[in-house]
């Protein structure tokens, strides 16, 4: 991959050149990550010096609800600086790849005091190529908004950043799925959470050749809490990273963290959970749990809690579980009458949905039940 | 209904069930009684289908089937019922759903019509008023949370939905107070008909001043030992083990 020459060839709004320009000299000055580099010790990327991306726009198909403001970035340039003032200077290669190469994306705004009753639905597909979308999502005070990324690829590469900002006392919940198979999705979402604000993110993960996510909560206002949800499913040859920041930087903020994997075939994945609780940050609750279902013995977890923490009034919990399906809650089930396939659809159905059911909408919940349950036989059928 | 012959089993090649022989009828109950570690529950999760035991000499026939032949599930639908000493908790599946789909995969084996959620919720009105089952206990996930005695009682109220002809329990009066124990025992009791049958594996005598066995088998180190009515039990009640295991040697 040529990046140099990819991005002398980009273009998009004028008024972003200048940043497309800053990030790109500091992203061809620092390059890929390497693996030595330890956030991406698992997940290797250097696939992207042997294999050409052709750049493509993705396909963005918008279901907008009343109360929500959607403009293409390339409308709303002004109105969009605030998000991107420190772009160029971020540390993660793909967000500075993303932001040098900064043309398609949308500004999302729900203004003061407006409670969106329906989801904005966002559907972004990549068929072939690589695509980086961008979203800016800015929440007002005492607002509330169900916000659901999909993404859909063939066989392409998405690198998508998504940045939220909430202000005071608003609740929003995010959906990020992700359904592929063959393709590679490295995603970016950054949260910054006001006083007394509640963000709910779920991330789930249905396969992909290559999958990462990146999380990073800033909780900069007293008395916000951040709930971050996850489950992924992989199987074949398929590799899912889930890296995972929570800065708690003022007192009073509180972090949950669910997570859980089911993995098949030979599939590897990651999940690394940093919170980062600042010496001003007292009262501080967070806790952190990783939870993963092996279906075979070839298939490989990297978890890792990274808890840093400089005040000395809080309360820090985590802990991570690797196992295989319960031979007792199994032999339980067949002892009632159900068959072997049945009994182990079951406890793998069940453990998915202790994250599944978190999702309030209830639409929404019963589309992603349905998607596990659609994916779970195949992988099931694999690993027997 | 269930004639076992010279059974032989354990774990990774040591030997718990040191040749058992048990004959049990329709319309019997058997009480199998033995010290700890003496290989009851052995015995009963062998008869339910653990692969986890290995049968290495013996028989067991249930119904003229060779029952070892049978995985857990077949034996389920086959009409026999383990009510587990530690029920197993399973979060994130409704009891409901669970015993639904087990009495369905149970009636699709007899060719029987399923049942759909409503004509299931009539179905178990009266047998949870037997077992004094409150409904926010079957929408909440298998055993999640239950107390011991709200373990038991479900575990009864499995059975007396499911309808076995050949239950096994597996100390099912421990940790049970008195209450509870009285309310399990007549649900038990309430279930015994002439064509099924009941093995009542238990360290005390006391759940049989209740469920009232017929046979009293003694069970020391993988065999039994002696058989005899209702008053073996009494008088292992009043001598210990030790003494009438003495006695058999």
């Amino acid at each position: 991959m040529d990046w140099r020459a990819l991005l002398a060839a980009a273009d998009g709004p004028p008024g972003l050149a200048a940043l497309r320009k800053a990030a790109g000299a500091r992203f061809l000055e620092r390059g890929l990550p390497s693996p030595r580099n330890e956030g991406w010790r698992y997940t290797d990327t250097r696939f992207f010096a042997k294999q050409e991306f052709e750049l493509r726009r993705p396909a963005i198909e918008i279901d907008a609800p009343v109360g929500v403001r959607v403009r293409p970035l390339g409308e709303a340039v002004d109105a969009a600086q605030p998000f991107l003032a420190d772009e160029a200077e971020q540390g993660h290669p793909f967000r500075l790849l993303n932001s040098a190469l900064l043309r398609d994306g949308l500004l999302v705004e729900v203004a003061d005091g407006v409670t969106v009753e329906e989801p904005l639905h966002l559907t972004i597909t990549t068929d072939r190529g690589i695509a980086l979308p961008r979203l800016l999502v800015e929440v007002g005070e005492n607002a509330r908004l169900t916000l659901v990324e999909r993404y859909r690829a063939g066989e392409g590469a998405s690198l998508p950043v998504t940045q939220l900002a909430v202000g005071a006392g608003s609740r929003v919940e995010h959906l990020r799925v992700h359904h592929g198979r063959d393709d590679v999705h490295i995603g970016y979402v950054e949260v910054r959470q006001q006083r007394d604000s509640l963000v709910t993110s779920h991330t789930l993960t249905f396969g992909g050749r290559l999958v990462r996510n990146d999380l990073a909560f800033h909780l900069i206002g007293s008395g916000a809490e951040a709930r971050l949800n996850g489950l992924y499913l992989a199987d074949g040859e398929q590799h899912v990273d889930n890296h995972t920041t929570v800065e708690h930087a003022v007192p009073h903020c509180d972090s949950h963290e669910t997570y859980r994997g089911i993995l098949g075939g030979k599939a590897s994945a990651v999940f690394n959970g940093r919170v980062h609780v600042h010496p001003d940050a007292q009262r501080t609750d967070a806790q952190q749990s990783n939870q993963n279902l092996l279906l075979t013995d070839d298939a490989i977890i990297h978890t890792k809690p990274e808890l840093e923490i400089y005040a000395d009034d809080v309360k820090c919990t985590h802990g991570a579980t690797v196992g295989q399906l319960d031979r007792e809650a199994l032999f339980y089930l067949r002892s009632r009458g159900l068959a072997h396939d049945e009994a182990r659809r079951m406890l793998v159905d069940s453990f998915a949905a202790e994250i599944v059911r978190r999702i309030s909408d209830e639409r929404l919940r019963d589309e992603l039940t349905q998607a596990v349950v659609a994916r779970l036989p195949g992988m099931l059928a694999e690993a027997a | 209904m269930l004639e076992i012959r010279g059974l032989e089993a354990g774990v990774k090649g040591k030997n718990i069930l040191n040749g058992i022989d048990l004959m049990v009828n329709a319309g019997e109950v058997h009480a199998i009684m033995g010290p700890n570690g003496s290989g009851k529950s052995t015995l009963a999760q062998v008869i339910a289908g653990r692969e986890q035991f290995e049968v290495s000499a013996g028989s067991v026939t249930y119904d003229g089937r060779d029952l070892l032949e049978l995985a857990p599930e077949e034996r389920a639908c086959a009409g026999i019922f383990l009510a587990f000493q530690y029920p197993i908790e399973i979060p994130g599946v409704s009891n409901t759903y669970f015993l639904r789909s087990a009495l369905n995969s149970q009636r699709r084996a007899r060719g029987e019509q399923e049942l759909d959620a409503f004509e299931f919720l009539d179905f178990i009105q009266d047998r949870m008023a037997l077992l004094n089952l409150h409904e926010e206990l079957l929408n909440r996930p298998v055993n999640e949370g239950f107390s011991g005695g709200e373990k038991k009682r479900n575990e009864i109220f499995q059975m007396a939905v499911l309808e076995p002809k050949l239950a096994v329990l597996d100390e099912t009066d421990s940790g049970l107070d008195i209450d509870a124990l009285r309310v399990v025992a007549s649900g038990i009791n309430s279930l015994r008909r002439d064509d099924n049958a009941t093995i009542v594996v238990t360290h005390y005598q006391r759940l049989l001043n209740y469920v009232v066995p017929d046979f009293v088998h003694i069970l020391v180190d993988g065999c039994i030992v002696r058989s005899g009515d209702r008053q073996l039990a009494l008088d292992l009640e009043e001598q210990g083990y030790d003494r009438i295991a003495a006695k058999a040697a």
